[in-house]
């Protein structure tokens, strides 16, 4: 019997070790560059050299002699719609009439060796008639000159609450101004991007890396003019995704299938770093205008803010992206009056779309960084201003929705706090800081966030998942689902949720990749959630099976079905523990019986209502929550800066598997500390500068800080076992409270990220100045 | 495109003399191969040959004279990094080497492919300038030593002729140096030097005891065309022979000046000029203590 004392559950809540780990790191994971078919052909893109122009003609002639070229295929070889965009039908699969970016593909070779692909891929001669480029969104918003003929408008979001925002803020007791920018942010997984297309069955096979095959299948149908039902999407082991491999795959996809179909031989595109830097879409740059007024008690009582997003050349996934924007632009709290403006631009620069946090890092920045503005100004302490203002039950978010349940930010402010040793520290640093012979400067920042789960408002009627479950007669499990690993644990986090609801040991699952000719399409592995999407859709699947397995148990045990409790490969007599059948033996008895093992499962997103005119409704149906608090250090002279510690206290609703949740939490840090003082995606004139990984810096290990990560379990009502998402909060709270903790430390806020040494010195510098100024006087 | 691409591996050096004395194809050295085959993915251009020198035994030693030790120019960063002579008394040279690249890096790549590499920002020049350490060059009917300081003359270009190679680097002994090496870069490993600044100083006892200043070298990375020496920082810091503030300062400050830096993807001009000073200043601090 269970004593109250021991866990419910036997799998789920434990650290159970990656099941694909082994694979990987003997090098035995096949990544779709691993594969290899007879007569494969290679894929090159060729690509525009400018930013903006029309283009006068295409000449394959040159590339078509070359001995080994199979095929050039431009925008008249399509045998299908010459259109890939996502959401808005705005991007041609290669360019016709115009190239919009430096970087657009207008042409695909393929030949019989990638040396061949790339040697032809510089023979395709072009003629263009270049023309101005939209570069910055102040350009872009005047519309002087337009990158589409409709206008340069990709999408707008307002949100409106409560009283005329002008005269909300004519109450506030203090109201503070500030603009900020932000870069890109490029997500370089290890993997790029690549697949292979085999002509089959009068129809298309794809392998590859992508976090939606779903998409993928989608984008083959169209460009091939072949029904869905012929196009299959087999997944390969990913290298990372990080939203880089949700829509941007489909473009490769589609191209590597339109050659391999007409050609009638499999081919294999794969994209090599410069090119990935140069094409694939980025985080999206924004300039953010923010203005937050606070009433004498400190409670923030008016916010209003205007974004301009950078979307680049095409819509890609901003519309959604930026949706996200519009809906977490006030950060976790409680604000009566808002005004929001969240406006997407056209640009003639590579296009920006999915990127883990969606559009919110960045909008998280400019509120906490204004946050941290008004706590240094009013004197306040940072934790209780932000519980002060906190979402909690029955209160509503700017957009007025409501939290019913699953709410724990205010418990994860008071656990960053202490579990960082915040008040300890802030003396300490404190104390080093007003000692002038210090080489260094120290400061502690934070952050708090909420991130709605699944797709939201949005994309509800993307937002369902499927699984397909077979016991074999010898007790050993296959699963199948619509999500996709991709490096962040989701074969495990799942192997455990079915294990715990079958009652079967985790050892005898056999995780298959996706397939779409098994589950049926089950959306993008995005918006954190995975867990709870293909969670949910295992559980249907199990529950199904395990009723049957309980009466087949109950039959042996001579039992009634109420009496039987399945556990770790054993359905047992609940009275009596010694009296069980394994789940080997009752596999193989429902095999005899004639009882079929084999179920799919499915489930679909809570509903949710939004009015996308006004900005107000539910836009999710739950939302995590987190607080970070960073450490950081600066060099005083050399404006060097080090971010030595990170505490993250995280609700994620039920912790599946508390080991890979920390290693989540520390990847998320990573990033984010990549992103706020390091990255630097440099261009000119609409050209990519950093297009290499000794240009385009991200951090090593050494760079990274010490993590400590925290979670609070307020569990969801409508998660797997209570559990909401974790991958992408991991990194949301962390630019905004490292560059807090930097601004605290340099004593000036700074207003644009990437946060650099250069720049750091140069306000250091600045202050020095005017100081030694001061001393004179 | 590598269709027509030749590599050839002579197995001795004189044999890499005679191939690079009659191959007709511009060609590059492959070394370690950490610059020349990352170049050469970036840019099929860069060389329609590569001769093979990695496995010529006789570039990979380091052997110690009278007055100098002679480093082979295919001496692994690693193999340079075990060499206890240097961990004795040349600090910058080991500071700077330990920095370059990553463990994987460092067991590959060779002192003469960063020399040949003539980057601006190669890690191991600024110490090896500092110290006066000339370059042997020897093609099949010569043989030339030339200063390292004379050997570059701008960004990926040096003296050396087509049929020429870098043999050795000779290093004067000079135990009566102290050095010390620092840089800024990007991030903390694997990065690319945005600025470095080697030190070299050397003291005498003055007969009222204070210790003066009886040589300085001062080496600048990253920041003009090639690695430079400091001159006139230099000749500054020797004729005021001891280290007040204010002589300090001045250093520094003349330091910033004689950097010729520009703006680029990793960093600016203003930055460059002023962490030279910076630098400077933080190493006399550390070679004036550590003494
Ligand atoms: C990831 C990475 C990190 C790096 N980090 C650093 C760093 O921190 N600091 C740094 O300084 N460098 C760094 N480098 C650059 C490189 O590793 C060094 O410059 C290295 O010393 C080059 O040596 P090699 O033997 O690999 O040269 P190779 O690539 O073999 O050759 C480089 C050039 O030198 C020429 N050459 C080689 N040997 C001779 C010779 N005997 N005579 C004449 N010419 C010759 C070749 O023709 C070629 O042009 C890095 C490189 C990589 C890939």
């Amino acid at each position: 019997m269970l004593t109250k004392k021991q866990s419910l559950y036997s799998v789920v809540g434990k650290k159970v070790n990656r099941v694909d780990a082994y694979e990987k790191i003997v090098g035995g994971a096949r990544y779709v560059d691993d594969l290899a078919f007879e007569d494969m052909l290679f894929a090159k893109m060729v690509c525009s050299t400018i930013p903006s122009g029309r283009i006068k003609k295409i000449d394959k002639s040159r590339a078509l002699k070359l001995k080994g070229v199979a095929g050039v295929f431009t925008a008249e070889d399509i045998t299908g719609l010459n259109k890939i965009g996502c959401v808005v039908d705005d991007q041609p699969l290669l360019a016709k009439d115009a190239v919009r970016f430096a970087g657009e593909p207008f042409a695909v070779v393929a030949a019989e060796t990638r040396e061949i692909a790339e040697e032809a891929a510089g023979l395709v001669d072009i003629e263009y008639e270049p023309l101005e480029p939209v570069l910055t969104v102040d350009d872009s918003f005047s519309e002087k000159i337009k990158v589409h003929p409709k206008g340069n408008v990709v999408c707008h979001y307002k949100v409106r609450k409560g009283d005329n925002i002008d005269e909300a803020f004519g109450k506030s007791f203090k109201v503070y101004e500030k603009t900020f920018t932000i870069n890109y942010q490029e997500h370089l997984y290890l993997e790029t991007q690549g697949c292979v297309a085999l002509p089959e069955n009068e129809g298309i096979t794809v392998y590859g890396s992508f976090q939606c095959p779903f998409y993928v299948q989608g984008a083959v149908s169209t460009a091939l003019g072949l029904p869905l039902a012929k196009v299959r999407i087999l997944q390969c082991v990913v290298g990372g995704g990080f939203g880089g491999k949700e829509d941007v795959p489909s473009e490769y996809a589609a191209k590597a299938a339109l050659l391999a179909y007409v050609l009638k031989k499999p081919v294999k595109l794969i994209l090599d770093r410069a090119q990935d830097l140069m094409v694939s879409s980025k985080r999206h740059p924004m300039k953010m205008e923010y203005k937050v007024g606070v009433t004498k008690k400190g409670k923030i009582n008016a916010l209003k803010v205007r974004v301009l997003a950078d979307s680049g050349a095409y819509t890609t996934l901003s519309t959604v992206v930026l949706f996200r924007s519009s809906v977490h632009f006030g950060g976790p709290y409680v604000i009566p009056n808002v005004s929001g403006d969240i406006i997407g631009l056209y640009t003639n620069r590579v296009p920006c779309g999915a990127y883990r946090g969606f559009g919110t890092p960045q909008v998280i920045y400019a509120m906490e960084s204004m946050i941290n503005i008004i706590c240094n100004d009013l004197g306040l302490d940072p934790f209780e201003f932000r519980k002060a203002n906190a979402l909690k039950k029955g209160a509503a978010s700017i957009t007025s929705h409501k939290i019913k349940e699953s709410c724990g930010l205010i418990e994860t402010i008071d656990k960053a706090r202490k579990e960082s040793e915040y008040d300890r520290r802030k003396k300490e640093f404190d104390k080093w800081n007003a000692d002038k012979s210090k080489r260094t400067l120290k400061g502690l920042g934070v952050s708090s966030i909420f991130y709605g789960m699944n797709l939201g408002a949005k994309g509800w009627f993307y937002d369902k998942a499927g699984s397909h479950i077979q016991i074999c007669r010898d007790g050993s499990v296959t699963l199948c689902v619509g999500n996709v690993e991709m490096g962040q644990g989701a074969k495990t986090v799942l192997a455990q949720i079915a294990s715990e609801a079958l009652g079967c040991e985790i050892g005898a699952i056999n995780f298959t990749n996706v397939d779409t000719g098994i589950v049926p399409d089950s959306g993008p592995t995005v918006a954190s959630r995975t867990t709870v999407m293909s969670g949910n859709a295992l559980l249907d699947a199990a529950n199904k099976l395990r009723k049957k397995l309980v009466a087949a148990a109950a039959e042996s045990l001579k039992i009634k079905p109420n009496q039987v409790m399945a556990k770790l490969g054993k359905y047992y007599n609940i009275k009596d523990s010694h009296q069980f059948v394994s789940f080997k033996d009752l596999a193989g008895k429902c095999y005899l019986d004639n009882v079929g093992l084999s179920e799919m499962g499915y489930y679909v997103s809570p509903k949710v209502e939004y009015d996308l005119q006004s900005g107000q409704g539910e836009p999710y149906y739950v939302y995590s929550y987190a607080t970070a608090v960073s450490e950081v250090e600066i060099d005083k002279k050399t404006g060097e800066l080090r971010v030595n510690k990170m505490t993250c206290a995280h609700d994620i609703g039920r912790v599946i598997n508390p080991m890979l949740a920390s290693a989540q939490v520390e990847g998320g840090v990573a990033q984010g500390v990549g992103y706020a003082i390091m990255e630097n995606m440099v261009s000119e004139k609409g050209h990519i500068k950093t297009l290499g990984l000794s240009t385009y810096v991200i951090p090593t290990t050494k760079d990274c800080p010490e993590v400590k990560s925290v979670f609070v379990e307020d569990k969801s009502k409508d998660g797997p076992y209570g559990a909401k998402g974790l991958g992408e909060p991991s990194l949301m709270p962390v630019v905004a409270s490292v560059v807090n903790a930097v601004s605290n430390a340099a004593g000036h806020q700074f207003e644009h990220v990437p946060v650099l040494p250069e720049r750091v010195w140069e306000v250091l510098s600045e202050k020095n100045s005017s100081e030694d100024e001061s001393e004179v006087k | 495109m590598l269709r027509n691409f030749k590599v050839l591996t002579p197995a001795s050096l004189n044999e890499a003399l005679y191939v690079i004395n009659n191959i007709e194809q511009p060609f590059r050295f492959l070394a370690g191969g950490t610059d020349v085959l990352v170049r050469l993915k970036d840019n099929p251009a860069y060389a329609q040959a590569l001769v093979d020198i990695s496995k010529i035994g006789e570039l990979a030693k380091i052997e110690e004279h009278k007055s100098t030790f002679v480093i082979g120019s295919g001496v692994r960063h690693e193999a340079l990094l075990a060499y206890g002579p240097f961990i004795e008394n040349y600090n910058g040279l080991i500071e700077a080497v330990a920095a370059i690249g990553s463990p994987q890096i460092r067991t590959l790549a060779t002192v003469g492919g960063n020399i040949g590499n003539a980057s601006p920002a190669g890690d191991s020049i600024g110490p090896l300038m500092a110290f006066d350490a000339e370059v042997e060059l020897r093609s099949q009917d010569s043989n030339r030593i030339v200063k390292l300081e004379d050997f570059f003359t701008g960004p990926g270009k040096t003296v050396l002729k087509h049929n020429e190679i870098i043999t050795k680097i000779i290093l004067p002994k000079s135990d009566a140096l102290k050095s010390g090496w620092k840089r800024l870069g990007q991030r903390r490993a694997v990065a690319i030097s945005k600025v470095s600044v080697t030190l070299a100083l050397g003291f005498v006892k003055h007969s009222n005891g204070s210790d003066r200043i009886a040589d300085v070298r001062i080496a600048l990375g990253a920041v003009a065309p090639t690695v430079i020496r400091a001159r006139k920082a230099e000749k500054f810091l020797l004729e005021n022979q001891t280290l007040t503030k204010a002589v300090i300062k001045e250093a520094c400050g003349l330091v910033a000046r004689e950097a010729r830096p520009i703006t680029d993807i990793r960093s600016n001009t203003e930055y460059r000029s002023e962490m030279c000073g910076v630098l400077l200043g933080d190493l006399i601090e550390k070679l004036a203590c550590a003494r």
